[in-house]
């Protein structure tokens, strides 16, 4: 077990001051892992990826977890390491085939593959038609840029401030602004389309 | 005189998003609700996500499990970086020259003597060629290079 001081992560003050435990790793998890699972499967459209880049989100923040300083809020922190994750998912994806293609690849260890899970029954019917919209969503967003898209998923469906997506993707908010205008025309053409 | 001020790019961004989101609104704010309800996993999947995770930082901790495999890989690494040398070898090797064909004096002696046999004399030494051919048949047995065994009177 190691022997980092603990912190409750509240006050950036205290978060400079010491790494993250453990055990609030734990806590940390628990309190993200949706929102980051989330945030992946929009991205990625898959929800085995999104599952396994989750994982490994989480394992290099746990990797990284003294350098961070509480300069920025850690679902910030860890969003910042998703997004990246998801942006070099493409080149990873094929690097990884060649790595298995000469047995180099030792993921298969750790990732025991896809897990199927039931979904709830009462709202089978709700996800399903809720799966359907987002559907439509992404089809109206499969032109844009993979930044374009994450900008728009991480505004309207995280809601987050523009400062802090400028901040999460280390861009200024004036670029946030211009891609996200560009996301916004395109979904309502899509659908002044279908209205007609 | 009315003074016109131009819009900056980020404010032309604003109107833009402002009047998008004005269009859009019914799908922006159900949005959230379909990501929500898209993701929804049973409290088991959490768990086991959190599982692997922490299984992932244990391996991570202590590579040796890691070193179980290092031989195998490397073996495989091996075997297909000598494929590719080999690949590319066999792609650069220059083409080998035909070889030369073994000269052998013997046999241009032999070329030479049967074409000069074949060899037409000149037309005024026919005659005396015919006759030659006509002295060389009439040669008596005793000057034929296999000489007959004579008998012996011994017994």
């Amino acid at each position: 077990m190691d022997t980092v001081l603990t912190t409750t992560l509240t006050s950036p003050a205290t978060q400079t001051a010491a790494a993250i435990s453990v055990e609030r790793f734990d806590d940390i998890m628990r309190q993200h892992q949706r929102r980051v699972y989330r945030v992946i499967y929009l991205l990625v459209r898959d929800a085995d990826t999104a599952d396994t880049l989750t994982q490994e989100c989480f394992l290099r923040a746990y990797q990284k977890r003294a350098s961070f300083r509480g300069e920025c809020r850690i679902e910030t922190w860890l969003l910042r390491i998703a997004v990246n994750l998801v942006r070099d998912h493409g080149k990873n994806r094929r690097v990884s085939f060649w790595k298995r293609l000469v047995g180099l690849d030792d993921g298969e260890a750790a990732d025991p593959g896809p897990r199927q899970f039931p979904a709830r029954e009462p709202s089978a019917e709700r996800t399903l038609l809720a799966r359907e919209e987002l559907e439509a969503v992404w089809n109206a967003l499969s032109s844009l840029s993979a930044q374009q898209r994450t900008i728009f998923f991480l505004r309207y469906e995280e809601e987050m401030p523009l400062a802090q997506i400028a901040d999460l993707l280390e861009v200024n908010i004036g670029t946030v602004k211009t891609q996200l205008s560009r996301a916004t025309g395109k979904l309502r053409e899509m659908k002044e389309r279908q209205w007609k | 005189m009315e003074i016109i001020r131009h819009l900056s790019h980020e404010e032309l961004s604003d109107l833009v998003i402002q009047s998008d989101q004005q269009a859009l609104r019914p799908t922006l704010e159900a949005l959230p609700e379909w990501a929500r309800t898209s993701t929804e996993r049973p409290e088991q999947f959490w768990q086991e996500q959190r599982g692997a995770v922490w299984s992932r930082i244990a391996l991570d901790r202590h590579p040796h499990h890691r070193l179980v495999r290092r031989p195998l890989m490397l073996a495989w690494s091996a075997l297909a970086a000598m494929v590719l040398l080999a690949g590319l070898m066999l792609d650069r090797a220059p083409v080998a020259p035909p070889p030369k064909a073994q000269v052998d004096p013997d046999h241009e002696l032999l070329l030479a003597v049967e074409r000069a046999v074949h060899n037409d004399g000149p037309a005024a030494l026919d005659p005396a060629a015919l006759l030659a051919e006509e002295m060389v048949q009439e040669l008596p047995a005793a000057h034929s290079p296999i000489r007959k065994k004579e008998p012996t009177h011994e017994n």
